[in-house]
C-alpha cells in the first residue's frame, strides 16, 4: 500500500513540475514550493542528528560543559540582524575565513604542485613518438591557453599576440567538450524521468492481482 | 533589430512543444525496447573498477555521496555500480556527505544491496552521515576518524564498538576514497587527503564536471572515474562481465543509454537544421537587398 | 542530567553573554585590531602546522602524539575541526531564518501566492519531524512517503527539464557563425557522439586493436579530452590556484576589501 501511495504521488509531482513546459501555471509554483520545503526540513534533521546531537548536544550533556561556549559563538552570526552587535557577525566569519586561508597553502602545494610536473614531461625519450606528441602538445597548449590569461600587460608582440590567439582556439575546444558534456547530463536527467514513467508506475503503480 | 511579435512568440511557442514531444517520444521507444548496441569501456573506468580491487582487508572505503535529488539520473546508477562492486568484493565501506541529503540516498541503495547479497550494517558497511564541510573538518576527519565522527547515522552507536571499523583510525586506513558528487567537493579530498596521506581517490562526478576533472586524472591525482550516467553503464558492464551474480538496478544505466543516444542524435540533427535554416534565410536576404 | 553539570552550562552560558557584552564595549579601532589578529592568527596556526616539521616542540608545550610526523600543533587539529564544525552547523540557521522570514511575510499578509507559502511550511515541518522521528514506526512511513513521494521525483523533474531547453536551444541558438564557433561545435560533436552507443556504431567497423583503433570515434574523444581539453584546463585551474592563493593571502593578512573587511566597525 505504502509503495502504491509513493509511486502515485510521484507521478503526480512529476506530471506537475512538467505541466511548465506547457505554459506557466499554479500548480508547478506550489510543487515547487512544497520541493524547498521538504529539502529544508531533510536538512534540518540531518543536521541535528548527525551534527549538533553527537558532537554538541551530547558531549555537553556527558559533563563537557563548555561545548556551550559553541552556542555563543555560534549566536555572533545571528548579529548580523542587529546593526549595532552585526559586527560581531563579521568577527566569526572572518575568522573561519582566516582559518580557511590558512590551510588553503597546503591545499595550494599538494594540488598544484603534482600537475605543474605532470604538464612538463620529456619530448625527447625512448617513449612511442604518439606519447612524445603529446607530451608537447601539452605544454604547448598550457602556454598558449596561459598566455591569453594575462591581463597584466598588453598584447603588443606578435609572438605573444599569435600564443594568445592559439590558446582561445585550443580553450574553444575545451568548451566544445564542456558542452558536449553538458547535453549528455541533462539529457540523462530526463532519461531517469521517462523511466520512471514508462517503467515503475506501470510495475509498481498497478496492483498485481 | 526588428522587435519580437506577439504572433512571433506564440509561434516559437508551438514549435518548442512539438521538439519536445518528439524528444520525449523517441527517448520513451528507445527506453521500452531493449535493444544491443555496441558499447566499450574507456580507461577511466577501468582505473576505477581496479582500483576497488586493490583495496586491503584491513583498509576500508570512503563512499562519500555529495548529491541531491537533482540529479538521480546520473547519481544513483553511479551509486548503486559503486556499493554494489564493493558487495561482491568484500570491501569494508563508509558512507558519508558533507551534502545533508546524499548519505540518506546511498543508504536506501546499501540497504537494498545488502538485503540480496547478504550484507550486515555495522559489519560490511556504515552510514557516517553527514558533517559540514568546514575545511578544518576534514584535517580532523583525516587524523581522527571516530574523534570527528563520533557516531554512526543509523543506530547512533559510538563508531569504534562496530565491527566495520575495527582497525579504522585515520586516513592511512583508507585504501580508497570514491567520491560520488554533484558540487565541486573532489579538490578537498586531492588536496588533503591524497596530497598529504596518499589516499588513492575515484571519482563518479555528473557530466557536466567532467572535462575538469582530466588535469587530476593525468597528473594521477585520481585513479579513475565514472563520467555521469556513461560511467555507471561502463561499470555495469564490468560487473556482468567479472561477476557470476545478476546487477539490480533502481534505473539500469545500460538501458539508459540508448535513449541518451537517441535524445543526442536529435539534438546534432536540431544544431544543423538550425543552421541550415539560418544560413538559407540569410542567403536569401542577402539576395533580395 | 544532574543539577551541578546543569549549572556549570547555565554559568557558562551567562560567561559567554557577559563575554559578548565586553566585547561590544570595544571602540571601533579596537574591534578592528582584535579581528586582523584574530584572523592572522587562526590563518597561522595551520600554516604553521603544515610548514613546521614532524617532532617540533615548544617549551614542551603539548608534546605531540606521533614525534615521527606532527609537531607540537598537531594534536590540536582535531579539536578545531570539532569546533568549526559544530560553530559552522549553528550557521545553517541563518539560511533558514532568511526563507522562513520571506514565506513567513507573504504568509501573515496574504500576499499573492500564500498558499505556496503556507504550503513550504507544511512540508518543511513535516519533513523536519519524519527526519527526528524516525524510530516511530508511524514516522517512518511518513518519511518514505514525503522523501520517496514527494522530494525524490519533484527534484529530479525540475532539474530534468533543462533537457527540454537545451535541445530548443540546439534548433534556434547555436550557430556557427566564425572558425573559434566551428571548432568549438566540432569538439562537442565528437564528445558527445563518443560517449553513445549510436555514435560508436558510425566506427564500430574499425579493429579495436592497432594504430587503425586509434582512428575510432571514442579514442578520437578520448585524446581531446585527455590532451587538449585537458592542458586547456589545466591551464585555467592554474590562473585559478593563484588568484585563490592571491585571495587567501589578502584575507589572512586582512588587506581584504569589500563585505567583510572594509565597513566600519
Amino acid at each position: 500500500m505504502k509503495d502504491l501511495v509513493i509511486v502515485w504521488l510521484a507521478a503526480i509531482a512529476t506530471l506537475a513540475i512538467y505541466s511548465i513546459l506547457y505554459k506557466e501555471n499554479p500548480i508547478y509554483r506550489f510543487f515547487e514550493h512544497v520541493f524547498i520545503g521538504l529539502a529544508t526540513g531533510y536538512s534540518i534533521a540531518r543536521l541535528w542528528s548527525d551534527v549538533l546531537l553527537p558532537s554538541w548536544w551530547q558531549p555537553m550533556l556527558g559533563g563537557q560543559w563548555y561545548w556551550i561556549f559553541a552556542l555563543v559563538v555560534g549566536g555572533m552570526f545571528y548579529t548580523i540582524y542587529l546593526p549595532r552587535y552585526a559586527w560581531m557577525s563579521r568577527l566569526v566569519m572572518t575568522v573561519l575565513m582566516g582559518m580557511a586561508a590558512g590551510i588553503a597553502f597546503k591545499g595550494f602545494a599538494t594540488l598544484y604542485i603534482p600537475q605543474l610536473a605532470a604538464t612538463f614531461r620529456p619530448i625527447f625519450s625512448p617513449a612511442p613518438p604518439y606519447l612524445l606528441v603529446n607530451n608537447l602538445l601539452i605544454i604547448i597548449t598550457v602556454v598558449a591557453v596561459m598566455t591569453y590569461f594575462f591581463f597584466s600587460f598588453e598584447h603588443k608582440s606578435r609572438a605573444v599576440r599569435g600564443t594568445a590567439s592559439l590558446g582561445r582556439w585550443l580553450l574553444m575546444i575545451a568548451f566544445g567538450a564542456i558542452f558536449g558534456s553538458t547535453v549528455m547530463a541533462r539529457v540523462a536527467l530526463l532519461t531517469y524521468r521517462l523511466w520512471f514513467l514508462v517503467h515503475d508506475v506501470p510495475s509498481r503503480g498497478i496492483p498485481h492481482l | 533589430m526588428a522587435s519580437v511579435t506577439p504572433a512571433e512568440i506564440e509561434r516559437q511557442r508551438r514549435q518548442s512543444r512539438i521538439i519536445y514531444g518528439v524528444l520525449a517520444a523517441l527517448m520513451v521507444l528507445f527506453l521500452l525496447f531493449e535493444m544491443k548496441l555496441p558499447f566499450v569501456v574507456g580507461p577511466q573506468a577501468l582505473g576505477l573498477y581496479d582500483a576497488v580491487g586493490k583495496v586491503r582487508d584491513d583498509q576500508l572505503v570512503l563512499l562519500s555521496v555529495n548529491w541531491e535529488a537533482g540529479t538521480v539520473g546520473e547519481s544513483m546508477p553511479q551509486t548503486e555500480a559503486l556499493i554494489q562492486h564493493l558487495f561482491l568484493a568484500k570491501k569494508r565501506f563508509a558512507i558519508f556527505g558533507i551534502d545533508p541529503i546524499g548519505p540518506g540516498f546511498a543508504q536506501r541503495i546499501a540497504e537494498r544491496q545488502a538485503e540480496r547479497l547478504g550484507k550486515t550494517y555495522g559489519v560490511d558497511w556504515v552510514n557516517w552521515g553527514y558533517k559540514p564541510g568546514q575545511l578544518a573538518m576534514f584535517l580532523g576527519l583525516a587524523r581522527d576518524i571516530p574523534g570527528t565522527i563520533k557516531q554512526d547515522s543509523i543506530r547512533k552507536a559510538d563508531l569504534t564498538t562496530l565491527p566495520v571499523m575495527r582497525g579504522i583510525k585515520s586516513a592511512r586506513d583508507l585504501g580508497l576514497i570514491l567520491e560520488v558528487t554533484s558540487t565541486d567537493s573532489i579538490e578537498i579530498w586531492i588536496q588533503y587527503f591524497h596530497g598529504v596521506y596518499g589516499t588513492p581517490v575515484g571519482y563518479a562526478p555528473t557530466a557536466v564536471m567532467v572535462p575538469e576533472a582530466y588535469p587530476y586524472l593525468n597528473a594521477k591525482q585520481l585513479v579513475g572515474m565514472l563520467a555521469g550516467i556513461k560511467g555507471a553503464a561502463e561499470y555495469a558492464d564490468l560487473l556482468e562481465r567479472n561477476w557470476d551474480v545478476e546487477m539490480t538496478w533502481e534505473y539500469p544505466p545500460r538501458r539508459a543509454m540508448n535513449a541518451v543516444a537517441i535524445a543526442h542524435v536529435l539534438i546534432v540533427l536540431l544544431i544543423v537544421l538550425g543552421n541550415y535554416q539560418y544560413f538559407t534565410r540569410h542567403r536569401r536576404r542577402a539576395e533580395r537587398t | 542530567m544532574n543539577l551541578v553539570l546543569l549549572l556549570k552550562i547555565l554559568s557558562g552560558l551567562a560567561l559567554g553573554i557577559g563575554g559578548l557584552a565586553l566585547l561590544q564595549r570595544l571602540r571601533s579601532g579596537e574591534r578592528r585590531r582584535l579581528m586582523v589578529a584574530l584572523t592572522f592568527i587562526a590563518g597561522l596556526f595551520f600554516l604553521l602546522e603544515f610548514v613546521l616539521p614532524p617532532g617540533t616542540t615548544f617549551f614542551g608545550l603539548v608534546p605531540p602524539a606521533d614525534l615521527t610526523r606532527d609537531n607540537f600543533l598537531s594534536s590540536w587539529v582535531e579539536v578545531i575541526g570539532n569546533v568549526v564544525m559544530v560553530v559552522g552547523g549553528f550557521a545553517f540557521g541563518l539560511g533558514l531564518l532568511n526563507l522562513a522570514t520571506i514565506h513567513g511575510r507573504t504568509l501573515f499578509r496574504a500576499r499573492a501566492g500564500w498558499q505556496n507559502s503556507l504550503a513550504f511550511f507544511v512540508a518543511m515541518i513535516a519533513m523536519t519531524l519524519a527526519g527526528l522521528l524516525k524510530d516511530h514506526r508511524a514516522w517512518v512511513t511518513v518519511h518514505d512517503v514525503l522523501f520517496q513521494g514527494l522530494y525524490q521525483p519533484l527534484g529530479a523533474s525540475v532539474f530534468s527539464i533543462l533537457a527540454f531547453f537545451i535541445t530548443t536551444a540546439a534548433y534556434r541558438a547555436f550557430r556557427v557563425r566564425s572558425g573559434e564557433a566551428t571548432l568549438m561545435m566540432i569538439a562537442a560533436f565528437i564528445v558527445m557522439m563518443a560517449q553513445v552507443p549510436i555514435g560508436m556504431m558510425m566506427t564500430n567497423w574499425l579493429p579495436t586493436e592497432g594504430w587503425a583503433a586509434s582512428l575510432r570515434i571514442e579514442s578520437i574523444s578520448n585524446w581531446v579530452l585527455t590532451v587538449l581539453n585537458m592542458a586547456a584546463l589545466r591551464a585555467v585551474g592554474f590562473g585559478i590556484g593563484v588568484g585563490w592563493l592571491a585571495m587567501s593571502l589578502r584575507v589572512w593578512l586582512s588587506l581584504e576589501k569589500g563585505s567583510y573587511f572594509g565597513k566600519e566597525m
